[in-house]
């Protein structure tokens, strides 16, 4: 505990639990040194070793606190100086409260003995504890890890799950399918593609095979699909365009991850607007990171708006899929509207 | 007997045209007065052409159905059109307001147009007191769909304004006039103030542990006791410590 890191606060308790600990180690060595008839009776002894133990104990404790900053090989001179300091003055203190003159006791054992008795002793207890702290602190970490792998666990099956519910939004479905029964008697040609791209939407985000290996140009023909079926809901109020550089398709790049996007920028940005409007796909991939950007000219951000699960599962996904270096960026499109950017490392799964 | 007249009102274009063709199979006498294609055109249709039904689907651009239908002050029936929207079926169930689903069929649209024939005819009373179920409706509709709390913090770069999310965020602090946003990848300044962040932020992931503070609590390593006796909390993955006030000291005194 003693030699804990400068960032780490040294606390009350922590204190008050070193203290105690001196005290019962000192006793213990009072009844050793009794034992092998190494200076006075017990309690000549007992007195003096606790006097040793408590000022190395205070010595240490007033090191700690007051050099808190210090690097590691400063520290290591504070604590070695606080261990002489400590064993010489706890053996003067000693000396006088148990009556014995403290010349008769640096005379009868030498300065160097009792010197080295001390930082023998003083050593062992530091040593004993910071191993027992540092013993109970990687337990602590190993525990803190696996908490937070099962809760990355834990978020990655819930994420999953709702990408699952969210691809067959209800709404979705039925309005859809009014539209196609609809067409059926007016306009069967459209009725028809109209289910095509519909067919090729639903194969696209319930396959499971997707899920392992899937590329960029998949992804994009689903979202080209999607957008097809909103052309001939929305008519005149939808325009879009999609622009993937070729050499970016075969790139593999987890599904239903865009998507949402798109989703959003259609439910939130465009369907609310009398006029509509536009929305734009677009990938590039420039020093080494993938952007994937999603840019509506709707409603923009509206405190609210982003309330919906869409985009909390995304960046949840990307947390588990690539930690740090996943990134989801939103950003006010000018002179309205939505940007949503994915950003990965490029070349990686 | 004048035939009745009706407005349909969806802002599919396919959706008016199948509505309208089942309508003129099952009830040809009906006139369509007018189509509108968003809630605000709904409205200036109904004040112009006065039809005894307004077809109203809910999610519309401009006004939803339902807010079409609050501001509608000429004696009109109204029945929604949904595609699917629990909540709002729900309440219509309770307030025994007409509707009808997406895809439209015939059977429920008879049934539907029954209702409505005898309603007009005086046979069945009108549903007393419209704008009250409406307004009862939309408290309905507002409970069920609240905005729920603030998930993402404007913060103005320059030109740019980004969106931080707000999981991404370990504490906000004030400093003078604003307040930091503190994240992994650095500090951002906003102009909200701590109060209102308080408020609007989800309580039980963000505690307020000092008047200028806000922490995020799943960013919290530890809390320990300075020799001082104040609390002090350590950061996951960031070397910073905050302090936490007196007045805030009990929020951790189970801990």
């Amino acid at each position: 505990m003693v030699m804990k890191s400068a960032k780490e606060q040294l606390t009350m308790k922590a204190a008050i639990k070193f203290l105690l600990y001196t005290v019962g180690f000192d006793t213990l060595i009072a009844i050793f040194l009794t034992g092998i008839k190494f200076g006075g009776g017990f309690l000549i002894n007992f007195i003096i070793s606790q006097c040793i133990g408590l000022s190395i104990c205070t010595c240490v404790l007033i090191a700690h606190l007051f050099f808190e900053k210090a690097g590691p090989l400063f520290k290591a001179i504070l604590m070695a100086a606080a261990l002489i300091i400590g064993s010489l003055g706890g053996s003067y203190l000693g000396s006088v409260v148990s009556g014995m003159s403290p010349d008769i006791l640096f005379e009868k054992h030498g300065l160097l003995q009792l010197l080295f008795l001390g930082v023998m002793f003083g050593s062992i207890i530091t040593y004993f504890f910071s191993s027992r702290e540092q013993i109970a602190e990687s337990q602590a970490r190993i525990q803190e890890e696996k908490i937070k792998r099962l809760t990355s666990e834990k978020k990655a099956a819930e994420a999953n799950l709702k990408m699952l519910q969210a691809q067959i939004e209800p709404h979705f479905l039925f309005n859809t399918l009014s539209n196609v029964l609809s067409l059926l008697d007016t306009n069967p040609q459209k009725g028809k593609s109209m289910l095509v791209d519909f067919i090729q939407y639903l194969r696209a985000s319930l396959s499971k095979i997707r899920e392992e290996q899937a590329n960029l140009g998949q992804e994009m023909d689903m979202i080209r699909a999607y957008l097809g079926i909103f052309k001939v809901r929305m008519g005149d109020r939808l325009k879009y365009k999609i622009d993937l550089p070729k050499h970016l398709s075969a790139v593999s790049f987890p599904p239903m991850l865009i998507q949402p996007l798109v989703e959003n920028a259609i439910k939130h940005g465009l369907e609310p607007k009398v006029d509509g409007g536009e929305i734009l796909i677009s990938g590039i991939e420039k020093d080494g990171l993938l952007r994937l950007a999603v840019v509506d000219s709707g409603g923009g951000f509206i405190e609210g708006r982003e309330s919906g699960m869409g985009l909390s599962n995304i960046r949840e996904r990307l947390q588990s899929l690539y930690g740090e270096s996943g990134r989801l960026i939103l950003e006010e499109n000018q002179p309205h509207g939505l940007k949503a950017t994915i950003e990965v490392p490029y070349g990686k799964p | 007997m004048a035939n009745p007249k009706a407005i349909i009102a969806d802002d599919e274009e396919q959706l008016r045209i199948y509505l309208k063709s089942k309508l003129a199979d099952i009830w040809p006498e009906l006139i369509i007065c007018g189509e509108a294609q968003n809630g605000l055109a709904a409205l200036k249709l109904i004040e112009s052409c006065r039809p005894a039904i307004a077809f109203l689907d809910i999610k519309m651009p401009g006004l939803t159905g339902i807010e079409v239908a609050q501001q509608i002050n000429t004696d009109c029936r109204v029945v929604f059109i949904t595609a699917f929207d629990q909540y709002a079926i729900e309440a219509f169930e309770n307030e025994a307001v007409d509707y009808i689903l997406k895809p439209v069929t015939d059977k429920r649209l008879k049934k539907t147009i029954n209702r409505l024939k005898k309603q007009i005819s005086g046979i069945l009373d009108p549903p007393a007191d419209f704008s009250q179920t409406m307004d009862r409706l939309m408290a309905a509709l507002n409970d069920k769909q609240s905005p729920g709390y603030l998930k993402w913090i404007r913060v103005r770069h320059g030109e740019e304004v980004r969106l931080i999310a707000s999981d991404d965020v370990y504490y906000f602090k004030a400093e003078d006039k604003y307040t930091v946003v503190r994240t992994r990848a650095g500090e951002s300044l906003i102009k909200k103030s701590i109060r209102q962040l308080s408020e609007e932020l989800d309580p039980d992931q963000f505690w307020r542990i000092h008047r200028g503070t806000i922490i995020s609590v799943d960013r919290i390593a530890r809390v320990s006791r300075s020799f001082a006796g104040r609390l002090i909390i350590s950061l996951k993955d960031l070397p910073e410590t905050l302090t936490v006030s007196r007045s805030y000291a009990q929020l951790f005194k189970h801990m």
